[in-house]
């Protein structure tokens, strides 16, 4: 069906490269679409290497193996051929042909594809690539080479306008430096006929964790989810919001505008982490997965969108957590972490990540007897290994009081939010920027100041103090061994898994100026603790935990509190003394190599 | 005896009160009265909340129109009149806005009615600030709906039609009256009007229809809910629907038949209501606790000792399995049989209950443990008894013999929290009403084995009825008036296991019910099952569902389910209507609870049993022992252990050991009215307790009584002595950052340049030592979510947290005293002119004793003028009665800013000679609420005068 040379190509390479998964694994489902007929339900099993293939109607599944982790699904408009990304630094989408049961090719993408969307013509696949920051434009016909349009940071969920001209794009996290007084990830749109971004929405301050994105059926609106986190104020409290709120963020298509933000938590009870969003096919209904509380939102569109207009404050509505009340009901789903979502009638199907499983729960109210929800499973019930079980806990804000958040809320994928936070560890009115999970109990102390010694005292002070919560020692030692089984992702600075000549370059570049004197390999720290005159306020003087510099490239901002947009930022602006390596000497060019090296890491 | 007379005292004034109409009553020869909602024709409807605008002196009926959906908005009425004459209208109407409606006797206008906003309706903040000058000094303490004379019409004898029309929002009309100066026929009596239920809301029919009688539509709603949301589990549901839609047919056809007829038909409707309910699938479960015991009507305002007195023959904690009429009962503690049974709690894993119980004239707490499979007692030694007396409670029923204050010890209302320590209520904490002679409960919590009995809240008064929550937090009724009222201020509040985070859940801006006991949360919902009583007497009366997701200052969020009884303001519900208590929530929609269908208490005969009750105001009974109340059902099965949230960090050893810190995100989020800038400092300010000994004294030296003060403080200001602890910058932001102490009742006022007064919080915040809290504004709305700025962190953030410092003219933290702060500001700048044969503007301000208790300038001060309808200080009079000053009001309703002794200072030729600290002074005591005395140490009447303990200086806290 497909037949560029290229795209060819690509698929030996990718096949060449699949992991071999054993039968036991979990799958993990990410993501689903559903056949227009509403008959069958396609599931991207993540850590399963598979693509389950629901039969509605008689709730079986059967499962189709792709080489590597499935990201994201599109189906091609005649449904018969299934595009399935899947992550790694190769990634690639590959086309399974539905009637034959097998790939029949797979076409190229860039660092960690997802969530592929296909035009209305069916001719044009556009592709995030998450850790490239950019969309590939692939156009399924011709042997035209797939373009690259680069967005803000870590593309994760995109929407086309029923026309086709408008692609709306969830960028996952803030950029920019965290310091400022507005730090926020955005919306990029592509306009498809340019084939560039025509704008960039910010969404307001404190939106970080975009996961969601979807237009509603009449092409007026596009509905974004996040977290909405009050990263200005010292965490003392969880209550009404006070650390992170679950948001709905609405996009004017004709204007492409941000309309307003919409909170989905109650007042006393959050709703946290949501993920998927999706209308139903008439528009009454709108529905978000919440991966953290392993509910669904129903929201009433209409009604949604006329208080929208008539609020009083249109500024406050983000502020406001009772704005839903009364028009919109909390479903809860038997199955564990949401993610995923597509709508058949008013069926919902959830991707039920971590309990490997397909949630189904008819939304309409007026159902009778009143629908319960069920899960489908995926695959035999696997017993939770520690790290399977840390790794859900990690994600689970039914450990929080009052569910508002879990770890995963200010440490998406166990790396970073990109927000600042005063914790109350060190004092309050001195915040730091989130830090990455990775290595850290490689890499004592923890948190900026080395408040504490260890990982596992930090894991526990978390719990306690950000979740507020007392649980069982078994919680702390299984996210322990999550957080210790988690390995870098290949930087998108590698060339076929090497350094680049400007990386290696920079390799020796690093060596004459210092940085390995503090920064040695392997972990690329000394795990000491160092005052380079960076601390200010509270912290002015204070000594720094020198932060390993593997997965760098992807934990931007830095420096403690984020000041440093890029690593760029952190050897010329922040190091006017020479103090955080000899870099003053350095050519542009060095220097440039030199930032190549520490990204590559 | 003491609180009985003043009891009576205040009745006699609010009947004078309640007597309506006001004017012209002497003159009125015959009346006609119609209630609003009995209208004939129109597309008005019965408001689905009624009794929330009423307070304890409205009796009548008070269910009142609301808008239609189509405008205008029309009522009629078809009325007879037996004389001509010319008639006095009347319309009482309760009204949120000026929503004026036409008045039309036979289609021709004969005025407007509902001409104003009455002050009873205060959805604050949509509520017009109103001004200081031209209304009566206590115009907030107004709360029943209002009268209103539309004018003097001439009508016929005969048949009329009056008509009510808006061409909007409609007013809440209640009702209307004609007067007549022309006697009635003395055999007249003015015909029943027709009652059409299909306008009133379905659960709301049972206020309309003979007690116990089956509420079809209520019941048909009921089953078909069921039907829906079990489906197969509820199998019999479409069996029941199609019985009922039998027996409905019948019950028109047999409208006009014989009353045995009819009473065929009820007896069939009570047996098809009994079946439906008793088969719903949350009682299909085996083993049911609860206690029986003999049941008094005691007061959620005086010690709980009286709630369950002691007598009862064969009171026991009971197991009830199956769970049926004919279920066996078992007692569960042989070892206390007979006596005093208090509130149990059953162990999250079901394998304990803890209880109180009274032995000896002292409430203790016991536990048993229980074996979950039979419900029985388990083996062993499972019987233990959790607290003792000591030798601090027997000293103190020595040294404060033949007081209130002897009683010693009583610890109730144990509950089991996740964190396996026990909370409880307890008298440990010495602390006596400030407005009565009785002793207050206040939260404790002690290890599971009885040890390490800590007090965790500062409370004023009494807090009764922990539960935990779903979330882990423990919600409580709070009793407390910090500038308030005395009685209705009975709340529920939420706190941590360790007793940080304190926090309103609902009732305390809303005046009826007077309290809220017994609270739950319902599983699987935010919503909240509790009993509405009386301030008054009778731990019983309505169950309301509570939804205060969207607003907790009105009384929108709650919802009677049992709606003929109204709402019990200070008073009790009426004795006669049935009553209900203890609900236990299996959804939204199902529940267990006390009921007593008949009058309660005042025979023997008279007693509670377990009902099912549901959403729609259906019951049935499910179990009744012979001779005494089953009360406090709740079934014996594991549950869902809550959160087990992490207690507050102890101060660290560098840490101040005393002091907590607050962080206010941004002040002018709640201050409507109140411009960017204009607040300048937060007062921290205190509500002393009055413990024991001070009580005791007080009594002992006849310093109190007046104002219902225990220990007299001011002239009906508040009843609690004010402290300052300091003041804290706010910044242009907004945003504060300060420490302040622990461990005490802190409320904040929001102050100007001038150190005067904006707003005041009138409750109070806990914090324990080390506990870190933050505000996002001053009243803002609980709903809201902290604001992020888009332009710079809270700039308080770079500042704090600041310790709190002195206002100019303070060296520290003082109480608020009107001898040492106010009088000697007087002498030396004011007395010049105010004094002698000829005082100034006729005011004195010397500062020698006058009356019994206070000085001639105070008294000067503070007295109400009658002719001008003011005072010289504007204070909240909080004395008047029960249900008085208990909504939010808006910011400068009273304090200093509305204070013609203020203005006057602030300008020639008083402001010259007046200082800075001075000034602040002053203004600090006025907005203290302008106490008297900041002590309770001391004697205070003017007999003491010569001794010389009499009326000393405050000391200084070190």
């Amino acid at each position: 069906m497909i037949k560029s040379k290229v795209i060819f190509r690509v698929m030996i390479s990718v096949l060449v490269a699949m992991p071999a998964f054993a039968a036991d694994s979990h799958v993990s489902p990410i993501a689903l679409v559903a056949a227009k007929d509403g008959k069958t339900v396609y599931v991207a099993g993540h850590t399963a290497g598979q693509v389950a293939i629901l039969d509605v109607a008689k709730a079986t599944t059967h499962l189709v193996p792709v080489p590597g982790c499935p990201t994201g699904l599109a189906l091609a408009n005649d449904g018969n051929s299934l595009f399935v990304s899947v992550a790694g630094p190769a990634g690639g989408v590959h086309v399974v042909d539905l009637k034959m049961g097998n790939i029949s090719g797979s076409l190229p993408t860039g660092h960690t594809p997802m969530a592929p969307v296909l035009s209305p013509d069916g001719n044009t696949l556009y592709v995030c690539n998450r850790f490239d920051n950019d969309v590939s434009v692939i156009k399924l016909k011709g042997a035209e080479s797939p373009v690259r349009i680069a967005v803000t940071r870590e593309p994760v969920a995109a929407a086309l306008t029923p026309d086709g001209k408008f692609l709306f794009v969830a960028n996952l996290l803030p950029d920019g430096p965290a310091s400022s007084a507005y730090v926020a990830a955005s919306v990029s749109v592509i306009d498809t006929a340019a084939g560039q971004v025509s704008a960039t929405l910010r969404l307001p301050n404190g939106s970080s964790s975009l996961r969601g994105i979807c237009v509603s059926p009449d092409g007026k609106y596009i509905y974004v989810t996040h977290t909405l986190g009050r990263y200005q104020i010292p965490p003392t409290q969880v209550e009404r919001g006070w650390m992170n709120t679950s948001a709905l963020t609405i996009i004017d298509t004709a204007t492409r505008k941000v309309l307003n933000t919409v909170l989905l938590d109650d007042t006393e009870l959050g709703a946290a982490n949501p993920w998927g969003v999706v209308c139903t096919a008439d528009g009454k209904y709108l529905c978000v997965a919440h991966a953290g509380t392993h509910e669904l939102s129903v929201i009433e569109q209409t009604a949604m969108l006329a208080r929208l207009k008539e609020a009083a404050d249109p500024t406050d509505v983000r502020n406001d957590l009772a704005f839903l009340v009364g028009i919109r009901r909390r479903l809860d789903l038997c199955g564990n972490g949401p993610r995923g979502l597509v709508m058949i009638g008013t069926t919902a199907y959830a991707a039920e990540y971590f309990s490997d499983s397909i949630g189904v729960l008819d939304i309409n109210p007026d159902a009778s007897p009143e629908p319960k929800a069920k899960s489908i499973p995926l695959g035999p019930e696997i017993k939770d290994s520690a790290v399977r079980k840390g790794e859900r806990l990690f994600h689970d804000a039914k450990l929080c009081f009052q569910q508002w958040q879990s770890c995963t809320t200010c440490h998406p994928d166990s790396r970073v939010d990109g927000l600042n936070w005063d914790l109350l560890n060190d004092g309050m009115g001195n915040p730091k920027n989130t830090r990455n999970m990775l290595l850290c109990f490689q890499t004592p102390p923890s948190m900026s100041l080395g408040i504490r010694e260890s990982a596992s005292a930090a894991v526990r002070a978390g719990i306690q103090f950000i979740q507020f919560a007392v649980r069982p020692e078994e919680d702390a030692l299984a996210i322990e061994a999550y957080l210790k089984s988690m390995q870098p992702v290949p930087s998108p600075h590698l060339v076929k898994g090497e350094l680049s000549d400007s990386a290696r370059r920079g390799k020796e570049v690093f060596t004459r100026a210092g940085c390995t004197d503090c920064h040695p390999a392997p972990l690329y720290t000394d795990l000491n603790e160092y005052n380079l005159e960076l601390g200010e306020g509270q912290d002015k003087g204070k000594p720094f935990d020198t932060p390993t510099l593997v997965e760098i490239w992807r934990t931007a901002p830095y420096l403690h509190d984020g000041r440093a947009y890029d690593i760029k930022e952190v050897f010329s602006r922040y190091n006017p003394k020479d103090m955080h390596g000899r870099t003053k000497m350095l050519s542009p060019e060095e220097l440039n190599d030199l930032i190549e090296f520490v990204l590559s890491l | 005896m003491q609180r009985f007379g003043i009891i009576i005292a205040w009745a006699v004034a609010v009947l004078g009160l309640v007597a309506v109409p006001v004017s012209a009553a002497d003159k009125v020869a015959g009346k006609l009265q119609i209630n609003a909602w009995e209208f004939d024709r129109g597309n008005a409807r019965v408001s689905e909340n009624p009794g929330v605008y009423g307070d304890y002196r409205d009796q009548h009926p008070e269910l009142m129109l609301i808008a239609g959906d189509t405008l205008p908005w029309v009522a009629e009425y078809d009325f007879e009149l037996p004389v001509d004459a010319t008639y006095t209208l009347r319309v009482r109407y309760a009204s949120a806005g000026v929503y004026p409606a036409e008045i039309l006797l036979d289609n021709k206008s004969v005025g407007k009615c509902c001409l104003k906003m009455t002050c009873n309706a205060p959805p604050y903040p949509d509520r017009h600030p109103y001004v200081w000058e031209g209304l009566p000094e206590r115009t907030w303490d107004k709360h029943g709906a209002e009268w209103e004379t539309v004018g003097e019409i001439p009508v016929t004898q005969g048949k009329h039609t009056l008509k009510l029309t808006r061409n909007g929002p409609p007013p809440n009309p209640i009702e209307i009256l004609f007067e007549s100066p022309v006697a009635f026929p003395k055999d007249w009596k003015a015909p029943k009007r027709k009652l059409d239920l299909s306008r009133i809301p379905v659960r709301y029919r049972n206020v309309f229809l003979p007690p116990d009688a089956v509420n079809t539509a209520a019941l048909w709603l009921a089953i078909e809910d069921s039907v829906k949301t079990f489906g197969p589990q509820y199998a019999q549901g479409p069996r029941y629907l199609a019985e009922l839609a039998g027996l409905e047919k019948q019950q028109l056809q047999a409208a006009g038949g014989t009353t045995d007829e009819q009473q065929t038909l009820e007896t069939a409707l009570k047996s098809l209501r009994r079946r439906a309910m008793l088969d719903q699938p949350a009682l299909k479960f085996d083993k049911l606790l609860f206690v029986k015991q003999e049941y008094a009507a005691a007061s959620t305002y005086t010690l709980q000792k009286i709630h369950y007195p002691p007598g009862s023959r064969a009171s026991n904690l009971c197991l009830l399995s199956p769970v049926s009429a004919e279920g066996k009962v078992t007692p569960l503690v042989p070892e206390l049989t007979g006596g005093g049974y208090g509130r149990f709690d059953l162990s999250f894993d079901a394998t304990k209950v803890v209880f109180c119980y009274d032995k000896d004239g002292h409430y203790r707490i016991y536990e048993i443990d229980l074996d979950p499979k039979t419900g029985l007692r388990a083996g062993g030694n499972s019987f233990r008894q959790l607290t003792f007396g000591d030798a601090v409670e027997a000293d103190t029923m020595q040294r404060y013999a033949g007081s209130h204050c002897a009683e010693g010890y009583h610890d109730l209302d144990p509950v089991y929290l996740p964190n396996g320590k026990i909370m409880f209520v307890s008298t440990r904490s010495q602390r006596s009403v400030l407005c009565n002679p009785t002793t207050v409960t206040t939260l404790h919590v002690m290890d599971a084995d009885g040890k390490n009995i800590m007090c965790i809240s500062q409370g004023q008064v009494n807090e009764m009825n922990p539960c935990v929550l779903d979330d882990g937090r423990v919600i409580y009724m709070r009793w407390e008036y910090i500038d308030k009222g005395f009685g209705n201020v009975q709340s529920l509040w939420a706190v941590r296991p360790d007793g940080s985070g304190s926090d309103h859940v609902f009732k305390n801006d809303i005046v009826c019910p007077g309290a809220m006991i017994h609270a739950r949360s319902i599983p699987g919902s935010r919503k909240i099952v509790t009993t509405a009583a009386g301030h008054h007497g009778g731990l019983h009366g309505p169950i309301v569902l509570i939804d205060n997701r969207r607003q907790r200052r009105t009384a929108d969020a709650m919802e009677n389910l049992t709606p003929e009884i109204r709402y019990p303001g200070l008073f009790p519900m009426p004795g006669s209507i049935g009553a209900f208590r203890e609900p236990y929530a299996f959804s939204e929609k199902f529940f267990l609870v006390s009921h007593q269908p008949g009058s309660v208490g005042k025979t023997q005969d008279e007693r509670f049993g377990i009902y099912a009750l549901d959403a729609w105001g259906n019951r049935e009974e499910l179990y009744r022992d012979p001779e005494l109340s089953c009360l406090e059902p709740m079934p014996l099965r594991p549950r869902h252990t809550p959160t087990d949230i992490i207690p507050v960090t102890p101060p660290a050893a560098n840490e101040d050991p005393k002091l907590a810190t607050m962080f206010m995100n941004d002040v002018y989020q709640g201050l409507p009215g109140i411009e960017r800038g204009r607040v300048k400092y937060i007062r921290v300010m205190e509500a002393m307790n009055l413990n024991w000994y001070d009580t005791w004294r007080a009594g002992k030296q006849q310093d109190g009584g007046g104002h219902q003060q225990i220990s007299m403080v001011s002239n009906g200001g508040d009843v609690a002595c004010k402290y300052v602890h300091g003041i804290a910058t706010v910044y242009e932001d907004g945003s504060a950052f300060f420490t302040v102490p622990a461990n005490k009742n802190l409320y904040f006022q929001a102050l100007d340049e001038n150190y005067m007064e904006l707003h005041r919080m009138r409750t109070f915040l806990n914090l324990l030592p080390g506990e870190k809290r933050s505000c996002v504004g001053c009243h803002e709305f609980r709903r809201k979510a902290p604001n992020l700025r888009d332009t710079a962190r809270p700039l308080a953030m770079a500042h704090g947290p600041a310790a709190l410092y002195p206002q100019p003219g303070d060296t520290g933290p003082r109480a608020v005293h009107y001898p040492l702060d106010v009088q000697p500001v007087l002498d030396k700048r004011c007395v010049s002119c105010h004094s002698g044969a000829a005082p100034k503007g006729n005011l004195v301000l010397t500062g020698e004793p006058e009356g019994t208790y206070f000085s001639r300038s105070y008294m000067e001060l503070t007295k109400f003028d009658e002719l001008t309808k003011k005072r010289y200080v504007s204070y909240l009079q909080t004395s008047g009665f029960g249900s008085s000053s208990v909504p939010l009001e808006p910011p400068l309703t009273f304090g200093s800013h509305r204070s013609k002794l203020v203005e006057q200072i602030r300008k020639e030729p008083c402001k010259a000679g007046l200082t800075q600290e001075e000034f602040i002074k002053i203004v600090t005591w006025i907005d203290a609420n302008a106490p008297f005395y900041g002590t309770h140490d001391g004697k205070k009447n003017i007999k003491w005068k010569d001794d010389p303990d009499f009326r000393p200086n405050p000391l200084v806290e070190k």
